[in-house]
């Protein structure tokens, strides 16, 4: 099977707020091949975090309206699928990392109980099976003592452990599809690398496909086969990682590279964007960016740029991109 | 104002403008009795004893809800019930906050032991029959006026204090206070400028919340025939003169019992809709 | 016993020496027995003797631990009035009316938690808002009251229910549903609020991006923390119940305790008043005390704060 793992077209996600529709995720395209690892970036609320929620239908369904021309993972479409189809789905095919795992557990349930009641869901297997594959998979984690732990509750333990919990829980039923939304933001620094070097490694043992959000460009250099950087609910360029990082076409990416620090060069001057991202609420006619943008030109606020390919494998939205990006 | 604005405005005061009706009419209705009450509250009229309400047949538009077993008009006497719990109801209310919200400061503000022995006071109240222990009061003291007022803020002077020394004591650890108090500002001036401004609306909140209990506490009493007494009729006075007329006069129980139901419930609705308006995570 | 469990106990303790404290100085007040008790013609000399027969003339803190030493032992005092010991005056009445606060409880229960479950499942429908209005409307109505209609509506008109009195579960149902509707109101309120907060949780989501079924994530994920504060409030709804117990069995003429106070109350008599007040004074501190050891059951997180 060589199709994407994940394929999203024209999708859009609008929330009823309080004071009026909120449209976090405006007319979206993505596709994920089998095994490839995205990194997806950009300011909270711009929409990444809701795009990747949507694809499993996460979100109250109450509050918010879910259209997409198509919407599939691993080929079979999601559009219309009910409510069981659906839950077969989330685990074995699709799972996700949460950002705080302290919330993102069950404070009333031991660990084991959280990692086996997929296993059996999807499985099938019997309780004691549950709990020896439970067991193989807080080794994998890096949990010691995992015939100690997996009778514990989520607060006895330390937040990294917690985080190494919820991976356990993704990885359960070996889906073909992981989603990190924000795994490290709410760890300690010296945790996170930990943290991302297990992800990493285990993606790379089980070959599955894995989308990583986050709003740490820095992050994704040595994580992501390509990255994806969303502005006000749409995405704005899709770029391999190494052609993003060394020429960023759209003017908003080379503003988070600039703020963002490097290693190699500590003593460059961090500029941080000017201004704020815009009221979701509101759609500007044009570009989202352009009130924020040095390069913006007259119809950059009257007109919105489509995403198009500029080359293999790039897609930009802008009508002024940097001179470097253009092949 | 555009429909969906309008919507969303009813919609987020909705509650609060029923509650204020509602309350706006019986404060009305307590304040100007003489004037919109059809009869004096207790003209006796043998020759018109247990007249059924107007709707009903056999009743007459000269008693829109019916008479009680005396003859006397049940909507003039269910109008001027009006004022003795309204004034039981605000009586209750200003004591009560004083003394919770004294006790609730001093526990908030100074801690240690002093939080320790008035938190023990609360408890103490909180783990007892209080229903027993006010009709116990009422029956050896005396009913009237004043007593019932006393014993119904002692019956709610709690909500104020807990509600109280919880907030005084997040305020208290705020920086800015810690900040006024190490350079020495006088404690007099840190409550009335830090910590008051503060607590002013938990208070507000409580008071309407208890308003209602207070009303609801003073029926119950005066139902117990240990209530306000006199001759000026309470709605709670009213519920008992009916419980012996249940099998042929249910109006006489059902028309003082709406009229409390009404005000409890506008009482609650004021406090669910500032409780929301102000914050959130006072709800008890 | 966890350390949490034993602060409790002892502030219970504490509680509990305070409301007989309390108890014995309000009763003390009251006025003097010596003088109810006493023949009309009693002389100054036959009135001291009665006092000194009683201990009435012994100190105060002496009086109050005989009385205490005494309440431990089961002894709370002679009733003149009745002419028998109180002990045994309450443990006549008490069956009656631990059966109807029993029923009540059950039947707030009964009614709020599945009622508050499903009107959080289906919030802002239409049947969130007419279960939410009627719930607003019972908790403003007085208890006794909505009594008095419901004999109105089933005893007098339609004559399927007595009006009043002890006997079969027929007479039971009244006043039962009478104690139990102001509790399930605001249990509703609070059971849908819980619910819906526990809902929104962020364990409720990873919940769901496991794939498992919606009632398992509603009654194994769900149920339990939304029970939390439920229960904390159930305790105090049954204290306030055996409040409530007063009022309800003196409607219905229900043979309990509280119509037993009433009537002492009634009739002055204050060995009596005194027992029961103690008595649901130990009763409410023992509810919560047994609240709190249910909440270690419930939250383990508790036990290791």
């Amino acid at each position: 099977m060589t199709g994407p793992v994940l394929e999203v077209q024209n999708l859009s996600v609008t929330f009823q707020g309080d004071s009026g529709p909120v449209h976090a995720v405006r007319d979206l395209s993505l596709s994920v091949a089998p095994g490839e690892v995205i990194g997806i970036v950009g300011e909270s609320g711009s929409g990444k975090s809701v795009t990747m929620m949507s694809v499993l239908r996460l979100l109250d369904t109450r509050r918010t309206e879910i259209t997409a021309g198509r919407l599939a993972v691993d080929g079979r479409s999601l559009l219309g699928l009910s409510g069981r189809a659906l839950q077969d789905m989330r685990g074995p095919v699709v799972s996700y990392i949460f950002q705080d795992p302290l919330t993102a557990l069950n404070p009333l349930l031991t660990v084991g109980r959280q990692i086996t009641e997929g296993l059996r869901r999807h499985r099938g297997l019997s309780r004691a099976e549950a709990r020896a594959w439970a067991m193989d998979l807080l080794r994998r984690v890096g949990i010691p003592a995992p015939e100690l732990r997996i009778n514990q509750l989520p607060h006895q333990m330390s937040g990294g452990m917690r985080q190494r919990v919820m991976i356990a829980i993704a990885l359960a039923c070996d889906p073909k599809l992981l989603i990190a939304d924000e795994p490290t933001t709410a760890l300690d620094v010296t945790v996170q690398a930990e943290i991302v070097r297990l992800v990493q490694s285990i993606q790379a043992e089980r070959g599955m496909a894995m989308v990583w959000v986050t709003h740490d460009l820095a992050l994704l250099a040595r994580l992501a086969d390509r990255v994806v950087v969303m502005y006000a609910g749409r995405i704005i360029e899709d770029a391999p990682a190494r052609t993003l990082y060394a020429a960023p076409g759209h003017p908003y990416t080379a503003g988070l590279l600039a703020s963002t620090s490097r290693i190699d060069d500590p003593f460059t001057e961090q500029a941080p964007i000017p201004g704020t991202p815009p009221d979701p609420r509101v759609i500007a006619p044009g570009c989202s960016f352009a009130p924020r943008c040095s390069r913006a030109l007259p119809r950059c606020l009257n007109e919105l740029p489509d995403l198009v390919a500029q080359g293999q494998d790039h897609r930009l939205a802008c009508f002024n991109p940097l001179p470097g990006a253009r092949t | 104002m555009t429909r969906a604005t309008a919507r969303r405005f009813f919609g987020r005061h909705a509650i609060g403008l029923i509650g204020l009706t509602i309350l706006f009419l019986v404060v009305t209705s307590a304040l100007f009795a003489p004037w919109i009450a059809p009869h004096p509250p207790s003209a006796v009229n043998l020759m018109a004893r247990l007249v059924p309400p107007a709707w009903v047949e056999g009743g007459t538009f000269s008693h829109v809800l019916g008479t009680d077993n005396l003859g006397r008009d049940i909507l003039s006497r269910v109008i001027y019930g009006a004022q003795i719990s309204l004034s039981v109801g605000a009586g209750a209310v200003v004591i009560g906050a004083i003394i919770g919200s004294s006790v609730g400061l001093l526990a908030g503000y100074f801690g240690g032991w002093v939080d320790a022995v008035l938190s023990f006071l609360i408890n103490v109240q909180l783990s007892f029959p209080f229903t027993l222990l006010a009709i116990f009061l009422l029956a050896t003291f005396g009913g009237g006026f004043l007593s019932v007022v006393v014993v119904v803020a002692l019956a709610t002077w709690v909500n104020y204090a807990r509600v109280v020394r919880g907030q005084v004591m997040s305020v208290t650890n705020q920086d800015y206070v810690e900040a006024a108090r190490s350079v020495g500002v006088p404690t007099l001036r840190i409550l009335r400028h830090y910590i008051l401004p503060n607590i002013l609306s938990p208070i507000i909140v409580v008071a309407s919340f208890s308003m209602a209990q207070a009303i609801l506490t003073e029926a119950a009493l005066s139902f117990l025939g240990v209530g306000v007494g006199g001759t000026q009729p309470s709605w709670g006075m009213m519920l008992n003169d009916g419980r012996n007329y249940l099998q042929n006069a249910w109006w006489m129980t059902a028309m003082p019992g709406i009229a409390t139901a009404l005000t409890v419930l506008a009482g609650n609705l004021c406090g669910d809709w500032l409780q929301d308006r102000t914050d959130p995570r006072l709800r008890q | 016993m966890p350390l949490f469990l034993f602060k409790r106990f002892l502030q219970a303790v504490l509680v509990l020496i305070g409301v007989s404290f309390l108890t014995f100085i309000v009763a003390h007040l009251t006025g003097d027995p010596v003088e109810l008790m006493a023949r009309e013609n009693a002389t100054l000399e036959d009135k001291q003797e009665l006092r000194a027969f009683l201990g009435l003339d012994r100190p105060l803190a002496e009086q109050y631990l005989s009385f205490v030493g005494k309440a431990v032992q089961g002894d709370l005092g002679y009733s003149f009035v009745q002419r028998a010991p109180v002990t045994q005056l309450i443990a006549e009445r008490l069956p009656a009316t631990l059966q109807l606060a029993a029923a009540g409880f059950l039947l707030a229960l009964l009614i709020s938690v599945p009622l508050g479950i499903v009107i959080a499942l289906k919030r802002n429908t239409v049947w969130d808002v007419v279960v939410t209005a009627l719930a607003m409307v019972g908790q403003a109505a007085p208890g006794f009251w909505i009594g008095l209609m419901l004999v109105v509506l089933f005893a007098v008109e339609l004559q399927i229910l007595p009006v009043s009195g002890y006997g079969g579960p027929l007479y039971l149902i009244l006043p039962a549903i009478t104690l139990a509707l102001q509790s399930a109101a605001r249990l509703t309120r609070l059971v849908r609020a819980s619910m819906l907060e526990v809902l929104n949780a962020d364990y409720i989501r990873t919940a769901r991006s496991k794939g498992l079924r919606e009632r398992t994530i509603l009654f194994i994920h769900a149920f339990r923390g939304a029970m939390i504060p439920v229960v904390t409030m159930a305790g105090l709804e049954l204290a306030e119940l055996v409040s409530g117990a007063f009022i309800t069995e003196t409607i219905f003429a229900w043979p309990g305790v509280g119509r037993l106070a009433v009537n002492a109350v009634y009739q002055r008599d204050f060995p009596l008043i005194q027992g029961v007040v103690l008595m649901a004074a130990v009763f409410f501190v023992v509810i919560n005390f047994v609240v709190d050891v249910l909440y270690v059951v419930i939250d383990p997180r508790v036990k290791l704060k």
